[in-house]
Protein backbone atom coordinates (compact mmCIF):
# COMPACT_ATOMS: atom_id res chain seq x y z
CA UNK A 1 0.00 0.00 0.00
CA UNK A 2 1.41 3.37 -0.97
CA UNK A 3 -0.03 6.86 -1.20
CA UNK A 4 -1.26 6.27 -4.75
CA UNK A 5 -3.17 3.06 -3.97
CA UNK A 6 -6.60 4.76 -3.53
CA UNK A 7 -6.22 6.42 -6.95
CA UNK A 8 -5.19 3.14 -8.54
CA UNK A 9 -8.24 1.45 -7.03
CA UNK A 10 -10.49 4.10 -8.56
CA UNK A 11 -8.83 3.60 -11.96
CA UNK A 12 -9.16 -0.16 -11.85
CA UNK A 13 -12.94 0.22 -11.45
CA UNK A 14 -12.94 1.48 -15.04
CA UNK A 15 -10.75 -1.26 -16.50
CA UNK A 16 -12.55 -4.23 -18.01
CA UNK A 17 -11.04 -7.68 -17.42
CA UNK A 18 -8.44 -8.83 -19.97
CA UNK A 19 -7.96 -5.31 -21.36
CA UNK A 20 -4.79 -4.26 -23.14
CA UNK A 21 -3.33 -1.33 -21.26
CA UNK A 22 -0.53 1.18 -21.87
CA UNK A 23 0.60 3.18 -18.82
CA UNK A 24 2.50 6.38 -19.67
CA UNK A 25 4.90 7.46 -16.96
CA UNK A 26 4.31 4.10 -15.31
CA UNK A 27 6.91 4.70 -12.58
CA UNK A 28 7.81 1.53 -10.73
CA UNK A 29 4.94 -0.36 -12.35
CA UNK A 30 2.65 -0.38 -9.29
CA UNK A 31 -0.51 0.39 -11.26
CA UNK A 32 0.17 -2.11 -14.06
CA UNK A 33 1.03 -4.76 -11.49
CA UNK A 34 -2.23 -4.00 -9.68
CA UNK A 35 -4.27 -4.16 -12.93
CA UNK A 36 -2.54 -7.36 -13.99
CA UNK A 37 -3.54 -9.01 -10.71
CA UNK A 38 -7.05 -7.62 -10.36
CA UNK A 39 -8.11 -7.27 -14.02
CA UNK A 40 -5.81 -9.75 -15.81
CA UNK A 41 -4.63 -6.97 -18.11
CA UNK A 42 -1.75 -7.21 -20.56
CA UNK A 43 0.31 -4.43 -22.06
CA UNK A 44 3.24 -2.16 -21.42
CA UNK A 45 4.53 0.71 -19.36
CA UNK A 46 6.58 3.65 -20.56
CA UNK A 47 8.88 5.46 -18.14
CA UNK A 48 12.03 7.55 -18.42
CA UNK A 49 13.50 7.04 -14.93
CA UNK A 50 16.11 4.21 -14.92
CA UNK A 51 15.69 3.32 -11.25
CA UNK A 52 11.92 3.06 -11.59
CA UNK A 53 12.42 0.94 -14.73
CA UNK A 54 14.50 -1.51 -12.71
CA UNK A 55 11.76 -1.89 -10.08
CA UNK A 56 9.08 -2.25 -12.77
CA UNK A 57 11.05 -5.00 -14.53
CA UNK A 58 11.58 -6.85 -11.26
CA UNK A 59 7.79 -6.73 -10.77
CA UNK A 60 7.33 -8.55 -14.06
CA UNK A 61 6.14 -5.47 -15.97
CA UNK A 62 7.16 -4.98 -19.59
CA UNK A 63 8.48 -1.45 -19.62
CA UNK A 64 9.84 0.60 -22.51
CA UNK A 65 12.23 3.32 -21.39
CA UNK A 66 10.99 6.40 -23.12
CA UNK A 67 10.68 10.17 -22.80
CA UNK A 68 7.03 11.20 -23.12
CA UNK A 69 8.19 14.51 -24.59
CA UNK A 70 9.85 12.78 -27.55
CA UNK A 71 6.43 11.86 -28.99
CA UNK A 72 7.45 8.38 -30.11
CA UNK A 73 4.34 6.60 -28.86
CA UNK A 74 2.81 6.49 -32.34
CA UNK A 75 6.11 5.17 -33.74
CA UNK A 76 6.04 2.27 -31.33
CA UNK A 77 2.34 1.41 -31.45
CA UNK A 78 -0.29 1.17 -34.17
CA UNK A 79 -3.67 2.85 -33.99
CA UNK A 80 -6.11 1.34 -31.47
CA UNK A 81 -3.47 -1.02 -30.05
CA UNK A 82 -4.85 -0.62 -26.54
CA UNK A 83 -8.22 -0.64 -24.83
CA UNK A 84 -6.93 1.94 -22.35
CA UNK A 85 -3.98 4.33 -22.34
CA UNK A 86 -3.46 5.61 -18.80
CA UNK A 87 -1.50 8.60 -17.53
CA UNK A 88 -1.66 9.33 -13.81
CA UNK A 89 -0.46 12.63 -12.34
CA UNK A 90 1.82 13.32 -15.31
CA UNK A 91 -0.07 15.58 -17.72
CA UNK A 92 1.12 18.64 -15.80
CA UNK A 93 4.80 17.72 -16.20
CA UNK A 94 4.99 17.07 -19.97
CA UNK A 95 5.95 19.76 -22.47
CA UNK A 96 2.92 19.42 -24.76
CA UNK A 97 -0.07 17.88 -22.96
CA UNK A 98 -2.29 18.61 -25.98
CA UNK A 99 -0.14 16.55 -28.36
CA UNK A 100 0.22 13.76 -25.84
CA UNK A 101 -3.56 13.47 -25.48
CA UNK A 102 -3.77 13.11 -29.29
CA UNK A 103 -1.19 10.33 -29.16
CA UNK A 104 -3.00 8.59 -26.32
CA UNK A 105 -6.28 8.57 -28.23
CA UNK A 106 -4.53 7.43 -31.38
CA UNK A 107 -2.97 4.25 -29.98
CA UNK A 108 -5.79 3.72 -27.45
CA UNK A 109 -9.53 3.37 -27.81
CA UNK A 110 -9.93 5.24 -24.54
CA UNK A 111 -7.64 7.25 -22.29
CA UNK A 112 -7.61 7.70 -18.53
CA UNK A 113 -5.95 10.85 -17.21
CA UNK A 114 -5.60 11.99 -13.61
CA UNK A 115 -4.21 15.31 -12.37
CA UNK A 116 -4.40 17.78 -9.49
CA UNK A 117 -6.80 20.70 -9.81
CA UNK A 118 -5.03 24.06 -9.80
CA UNK A 119 -8.42 25.77 -9.44
CA UNK A 120 -9.15 24.24 -6.02
CA UNK A 121 -10.22 26.94 -3.53
CA UNK A 122 -7.20 26.33 -1.27
CA UNK A 123 -4.85 27.09 -4.19
CA UNK A 124 -6.86 30.14 -5.18
CA UNK A 125 -7.05 31.49 -1.63
CA UNK A 126 -3.30 31.09 -1.16
CA UNK A 127 -2.74 33.07 -4.36
CA UNK A 128 -5.37 35.63 -3.48
CA UNK A 129 -4.73 36.19 0.22
CA UNK A 130 -1.03 35.36 0.55
CA UNK A 131 0.11 36.17 -3.00
CA UNK A 132 2.03 32.91 -3.16
CA UNK A 133 2.00 29.85 -5.41
CA UNK A 134 0.11 26.92 -3.87
CA UNK A 135 2.04 24.22 -2.09
CA UNK A 136 0.16 21.38 -0.43
CA UNK A 137 -0.60 17.66 -0.46
CA UNK A 138 -1.62 17.47 -4.13
CA UNK A 139 0.92 20.09 -5.29
CA UNK A 140 3.89 19.31 -3.05
CA UNK A 141 6.62 21.05 -5.05
CA UNK A 142 7.74 24.65 -4.46
CA UNK A 143 7.42 26.94 -7.48
CA UNK A 144 11.15 26.63 -8.18
CA UNK A 145 10.77 22.91 -8.83
CA UNK A 146 10.28 22.64 -12.58
CA UNK A 147 8.26 19.42 -12.45
CA UNK A 148 4.76 20.88 -12.79
CA UNK A 149 5.03 23.10 -15.85
CA UNK A 150 1.47 22.85 -17.13
CA UNK A 151 -0.86 23.08 -14.19
CA UNK A 152 -4.48 23.40 -15.16
CA UNK A 153 -7.95 23.41 -13.67
CA UNK A 154 -10.71 20.91 -14.42
CA UNK A 155 -12.44 23.55 -16.54
CA UNK A 156 -9.23 24.13 -18.55
CA UNK A 157 -8.96 20.43 -19.24
CA UNK A 158 -12.59 20.13 -20.26
CA UNK A 159 -12.24 23.13 -22.58
CA UNK A 160 -9.28 21.38 -24.23
CA UNK A 161 -11.33 18.20 -24.70
CA UNK A 162 -14.10 20.27 -26.21
CA UNK A 163 -11.72 21.95 -28.67
CA UNK A 164 -10.31 18.60 -29.68
CA UNK A 165 -13.70 16.97 -30.13
CA UNK A 166 -12.98 14.58 -27.30
CA UNK A 167 -15.83 13.06 -25.33
CA UNK A 168 -15.62 12.76 -21.55
CA UNK A 169 -16.97 9.28 -20.90
CA UNK A 170 -16.75 9.57 -17.13
CA UNK A 171 -15.24 11.82 -14.50
CA UNK A 172 -14.46 11.21 -10.85
CA UNK A 173 -13.57 14.19 -8.68
CA UNK A 174 -12.13 13.43 -5.28
CA UNK A 175 -10.30 15.09 -2.42
CA UNK A 176 -6.57 14.74 -1.71
CA UNK A 177 -7.23 11.46 0.10
CA UNK A 178 -9.06 10.20 -3.01
CA UNK A 179 -12.38 10.10 -1.22
CA UNK A 180 -15.42 11.23 -3.15
CA UNK A 181 -16.96 13.63 -0.63
CA UNK A 182 -20.05 15.74 -1.24
CA UNK A 183 -18.12 18.99 -1.76
CA UNK A 184 -16.35 18.13 -5.04
CA UNK A 185 -19.74 17.15 -6.42
CA UNK A 186 -21.27 20.54 -5.59
CA UNK A 187 -18.62 22.61 -7.35
CA UNK A 188 -15.90 20.38 -8.84
CA UNK A 189 -13.63 23.12 -10.19
CA UNK A 190 -13.54 24.90 -6.83
CA UNK A 191 -13.85 22.04 -4.37
CA UNK A 192 -12.28 19.03 -6.06
CA UNK A 193 -8.58 18.37 -5.54
CA UNK A 194 -7.89 15.48 -7.90
CA UNK A 195 -9.80 14.45 -11.02
CA UNK A 196 -9.84 11.19 -12.90
CA UNK A 197 -11.06 11.51 -16.47
CA UNK A 198 -12.01 8.76 -18.86
CA UNK A 199 -12.04 10.17 -22.41
CA UNK A 200 -12.40 9.03 -26.00
CA UNK A 201 -12.52 10.54 -29.45
CA UNK A 202 -16.05 11.50 -30.50
CA UNK A 203 -15.50 10.35 -34.04
CA UNK A 204 -12.72 7.78 -34.04
CA UNK A 205 -12.53 7.27 -37.78
CA UNK A 206 -13.94 10.00 -40.04
CA UNK A 207 -16.93 8.47 -41.71
CA UNK A 208 -18.06 9.21 -45.28
CA UNK A 209 -21.65 8.49 -44.49
CA UNK A 210 -22.39 11.79 -42.80
CA UNK A 211 -25.18 14.00 -44.08
CA UNK A 212 -23.33 16.46 -46.26
CA UNK B 1 23.70 -8.11 -50.73
CA UNK B 2 22.60 -11.73 -50.80
CA UNK B 3 19.37 -13.56 -51.30
CA UNK B 4 18.82 -13.99 -47.57
CA UNK B 5 18.23 -10.23 -47.39
CA UNK B 6 14.90 -10.91 -49.04
CA UNK B 7 13.66 -13.33 -46.40
CA UNK B 8 10.41 -12.11 -44.85
CA UNK B 9 10.33 -9.34 -47.48
CA UNK B 10 12.99 -7.52 -45.48
CA UNK B 11 10.33 -7.01 -42.84
CA UNK B 12 11.64 -7.32 -39.29
CA UNK B 13 8.17 -7.58 -37.75
CA UNK B 14 7.41 -10.51 -40.04
CA UNK B 15 10.74 -12.15 -39.19
CA UNK B 16 9.97 -11.98 -35.46
CA UNK B 17 6.32 -13.00 -35.76
CA UNK B 18 6.94 -16.61 -34.74
CA UNK B 19 9.06 -15.76 -31.70
CA UNK B 20 7.50 -16.85 -28.42
CA UNK B 21 10.40 -15.84 -26.16
CA UNK B 22 10.37 -12.89 -23.79
CA UNK B 23 12.77 -10.10 -24.72
CA UNK B 24 14.96 -7.53 -23.01
CA UNK B 25 16.57 -5.02 -25.37
CA UNK B 26 19.32 -2.77 -24.02
CA UNK B 27 21.11 -0.07 -25.99
CA UNK B 28 23.94 2.27 -25.04
CA UNK B 29 23.64 5.91 -26.06
CA UNK B 30 27.20 6.24 -27.45
CA UNK B 31 27.32 2.92 -29.31
CA UNK B 32 27.37 3.88 -32.99
CA UNK B 33 27.67 0.29 -34.23
CA UNK B 34 24.48 -0.84 -32.53
CA UNK B 35 22.86 2.56 -32.18
CA UNK B 36 19.74 3.10 -30.02
CA UNK B 37 17.82 3.90 -33.22
CA UNK B 38 18.38 0.32 -34.44
CA UNK B 39 17.26 -1.02 -31.07
CA UNK B 40 14.10 1.07 -31.37
CA UNK B 41 13.43 -0.76 -34.65
CA UNK B 42 13.84 -4.12 -32.93
CA UNK B 43 11.53 -3.06 -30.09
CA UNK B 44 8.99 -1.73 -32.58
CA UNK B 45 9.05 -5.01 -34.51
CA UNK B 46 8.51 -6.96 -31.30
CA UNK B 47 5.69 -4.64 -30.23
CA UNK B 48 4.06 -5.20 -33.64
CA UNK B 49 3.77 -8.83 -32.59
CA UNK B 50 2.58 -8.04 -29.05
CA UNK B 51 5.71 -9.75 -27.74
CA UNK B 52 6.75 -9.50 -24.11
CA UNK B 53 9.55 -6.95 -24.39
CA UNK B 54 11.26 -4.45 -22.15
CA UNK B 55 13.66 -1.80 -23.37
CA UNK B 56 16.36 0.19 -21.59
CA UNK B 57 18.54 2.93 -23.04
CA UNK B 58 21.68 3.22 -20.96
CA UNK B 59 23.58 6.50 -20.78
CA UNK B 60 27.25 5.77 -21.38
CA UNK B 61 30.29 7.44 -22.90
CA UNK B 62 32.05 4.19 -23.64
CA UNK B 63 30.60 3.49 -27.06
CA UNK B 64 30.61 -0.07 -28.34
CA UNK B 65 32.51 -1.32 -25.26
CA UNK B 66 29.96 0.06 -22.80
CA UNK B 67 28.47 -3.37 -22.13
CA UNK B 68 31.85 -4.55 -20.76
CA UNK B 69 32.17 -1.80 -18.18
CA UNK B 70 30.51 -1.23 -14.80
CA UNK B 71 27.29 0.76 -15.05
CA UNK B 72 24.62 0.87 -12.33
CA UNK B 73 21.69 1.32 -14.73
CA UNK B 74 22.79 -1.50 -17.05
CA UNK B 75 23.56 -3.88 -14.18
CA UNK B 76 20.32 -3.01 -12.35
CA UNK B 77 18.17 -3.73 -15.40
CA UNK B 78 20.08 -6.90 -16.23
CA UNK B 79 19.93 -8.20 -12.66
CA UNK B 80 16.19 -7.47 -12.33
CA UNK B 81 15.43 -9.18 -15.63
CA UNK B 82 17.54 -12.26 -14.93
CA UNK B 83 15.92 -12.61 -11.53
CA UNK B 84 12.57 -12.58 -13.33
CA UNK B 85 13.79 -15.35 -15.63
CA UNK B 86 14.93 -17.32 -12.59
CA UNK B 87 11.56 -17.02 -10.87
CA UNK B 88 9.83 -17.98 -14.15
CA UNK B 89 11.76 -21.24 -14.34
CA UNK B 90 11.50 -22.00 -10.61
CA UNK B 91 7.95 -20.92 -9.79
CA UNK B 92 7.72 -22.87 -6.55
CA UNK B 93 10.58 -20.88 -4.99
CA UNK B 94 9.26 -17.48 -5.98
CA UNK B 95 5.83 -17.90 -4.48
Amino acid sequence: MNARTPEFNLISEWILPNSRVLDLGCGDGTLLHHLKKTRQTTGYGMEIDPEKNIVAISRGINVIQSNLNSHEICDYFDEDSFDFVIMTQAIQVVSRPDLLIDEMLSVGKEAIITFPNFGHWRNLSRLFFQGRMPQNETLPNPWTNPANIHLCTFSDFEDLCDEKDIAIVERKVVNAQHQPSIFPRLSPNLLGEIALYRIKRKTKAPSNETFA
Amino acid sequence: MCSSDLDFDNNLSLALAKATAHFLVISFTSDWRFAPERSHEIVKALLDNDAAVSYAEVDSQHGHDAFLLPNAHYEGIFRAYMQRVLSDVTPEESS
